[in-house]
């Protein structure tokens, strides 16, 4: 399965991501509710000796926004982001790219399918 | 004795016409509360010179005893010019009188102090504005100068010399000297008064300009306020439908899907046919509150600026787009950005209602200190912008930002809508510059 970190400030959309992916077979191995919080999480499943595969990132967290908290994984090489959005339309493509995020997804296009798209998993 | 000194005081009538030129130049300097004193003794000292040029044409009826429009002078002076001036002008005329000497010498100067005085007293007691003054007022005040300036006269010779010579001047030179010297005093004050009319209505323009350049100054900002609050607040219904009612459909939308991945695809049909149908619905929701908000104010225009917004509104218009941005990513004052791209928008939705093709044109760049942004088409043309009408509301939009539009659309030869914004420095614009904070701050889940 899939291990995935969901970091997303608001708690009901983190939940309802959460059991989203796990629906469609993904292993939410920890949650985060801002940039901080989500570096943060990642260094505790590292030291359990996991690796988060794949970090979905909402767009507007408190202390940074997704992208730059894409940034600092692909800068640690930690885990390739996909960040979330509530618009479709609100993305500048270079700013993507700039920040090493493998991708956006609008939330309600969220699912196993899109994110192994934009991941070039395969479905 | 002489002949009848009509001559004479025509002649001295016509010197005191300069009287009107040194109005003209001093009429600044001696105004009543902007009075420059050296300047009005200077006054005074030219109308001196001119007063002894009077006196150095006189008219003299005997040896020693001289008549002239030297009252004429005087009076006026001290009703036009004032106090300094004319007191100066009669000390200078006094004095030079009395270098004369002759038998009328004492009664020449008294007739000088009673001249100036009636000048002065009629300006001390007259009421309303000098420049009003009528003809008929300025014919009475020469009557009654003239009157007690002859009067004076008569009597000083009457007594200085004899009473046959006083006769003789009250037969000879008092009844033509009261038709000229009022008639001059009154075409002479009347020329001064139009001068001070002249001013005054010069003044009023000058004040009136002043006042219809301020509020015109104050409109234009006004309209630029008004459209600089409009865009602010379509930017917050904007953010206000973001950040409610768009993320609430979004959790709807996840809550239904999870819904159906929960219920799987054992469940009833009726179930499931219904979830998917909410969900459905819930997404279409979703799309028309996202257009709605896009209409109003886009989201990437706040938060990429005006190039990317114009490609997603190029990637979203009802006619194929051949876009060119030449911004190099550049970000300007909100307003502006708004403004150029709802020009875009407004005349791209014009080429898909009129001008009878698929496709546009779209070119955006800073072209030296201007934003020019401009939508071409190979249409019918013909497009004019008639008040009310889009192209109308575009230009005025365009004006509240001081920029301009311009329409070429010459029947069947297609339609170019140029639209150029000024850019100006933060300073100069008095407004406050996008910040990239205020970008981050629109940025909501």
């Amino acid at each position: 399965m899939t291990r995935v970190l969901v970091v997303d400030d608001h708690p009901v959309f983190r939940s309802r991501i959460r059991s989203l992916l796990e629906a469609d077979g993904f292993d939410v191995v920890a949650e985060a509710a801002d940039g901080t919080d989500a570096l943060d999480a990642l260094d505790r499943v590292a030291r359990t000796g996991e690796m988060v595969e794949v970090a979905i990132v909402d767009i507007g967290l408190p202390d940074m926004d997704g992208f730059t908290l894409a940034e600092v994984l692909a800068r640690r090489a930690t885990a390739p982001a996909v960040v979330l959005t509530s618009s479709r339309e609100a993305v500048d493509d270079g700013r993507v790219s700039a920040s090493g995020a493998r991708g956006f997804l609008p939330k309600d296009e969220l699912g196993a399918q899109s994110i192994r798209a934009l991941l070039g998993w395969g479905s | 004795m002489t002949d009848l000194p009509f001559a004479t005081f025509v002649q001295n009538a016509a010197l005191l016409l300069a009287v009107s030129v040194v109005f003209e130049l001093a009429a600044e300097r001696i105004t009543p509360g902007r009075e420059d004193a050296p300047a009005q003794v200077a006054t005074g000292l030219v109308l001196g010179v001119i007063g002894i040029s009077i006196l150095l044409t006189p008219f003299q009826f005997a040896p020693g005893l001289f008549f002239d429009a030297r009252g004429v002078l005087l009076t006026v002076a001290g009703l036009f010019f004032g106090a300094i001036p004319a007191i100066t002008a009669t000390a200078c005329m006094i004095a030079f009188r009395l270098v004369q000497g002759g038998g009328g010498a004492a009664t020449a100067v008294v007739v000088l102090v009673v001249a100036t005085a009636v000048g002065l007293a009629w300006r001390h007691w007259r009421r309303g504005d000098l420049a009003d003054v009528s003809l008929r007022e300025l014919w009475v005040l020469g009557l009654v100068s003239s009157a007690l300036v002859l009067l004076v006269a008569v009597g000083g010779i009457a007594t200085t010399l004899s009473a046959e010579v006083a006769g003789s001047v009250l037969r000879l030179v008092v009844p033509p000297a009261m038709v000229v010297e009022p008639v001059a005093t009154a075409l002479l004050g009347g020329l001064m008064a139009n001068r001070l009319r002249a001013r005054r209505l010069t003044e009023q323009n000058t004040r009136l300009r002043a006042e219809v350049e301020a509020q015109l100054a104050e409109v234009r900002a006004s309209r630029a306020r008004i459209v600089a609050a409009g865009d602010a607040e379509r930017r917050r219904v904007e953010r206000d439908l973001h950040d409610g009612a768009q993320q609430r459909l979004v959790g709807l939308v996840l809550a239904l899907r999870l819904a159906r991945t929960r219920v799987g695809e054992d469940a009833d049909p009726r179930l499931v046919e219904s979830l998917d149908q909410a969900s459905e619905d819930a997404r279409a929701a979703l799309q028309e509150l996202r257009d709605l908000a896009r209409g109003i104010h886009p989201q990437v225009l706040a938060e990429g600026g005006l190039g990317p917004a114009l490609e997603s509104l190029a990637d979203r218009a009802p006619v194929r787009v051949d876009l060119a941005v030449d911004l190099a990513g550049r970000r300007f004052e909100p307003t502006v950005e708004s403004t150029a791209y709802f020009m875009v928008a407004e005349a791209l939705t014009n080429v898909a209602k009129y001008a009878g093709v698929d496709a546009a044109r779209v070119r955006a760049s800073v072209q030296g200190h201007v934003l020019e942004v401009a939508v071409e088409d190979g249409g019918t043309g013909g497009a004019v912008a008639t008040t009310g009408s889009g192209l109308s509301g575009l230009a005025d939009r365009l004006a509240a930002v001081d920029g301009s539009l311009a329409i070429e659309s010459p029947p069947g030869a297609g339609t170019r809508v140029v639209g150029r914004i000024p850019l100006r420095r933060a300073a100069e614009s008095g407004t406050t510059l996008y910040r990239e904070e205020d970008a981050a701050a629109t940025m909501a889940p």
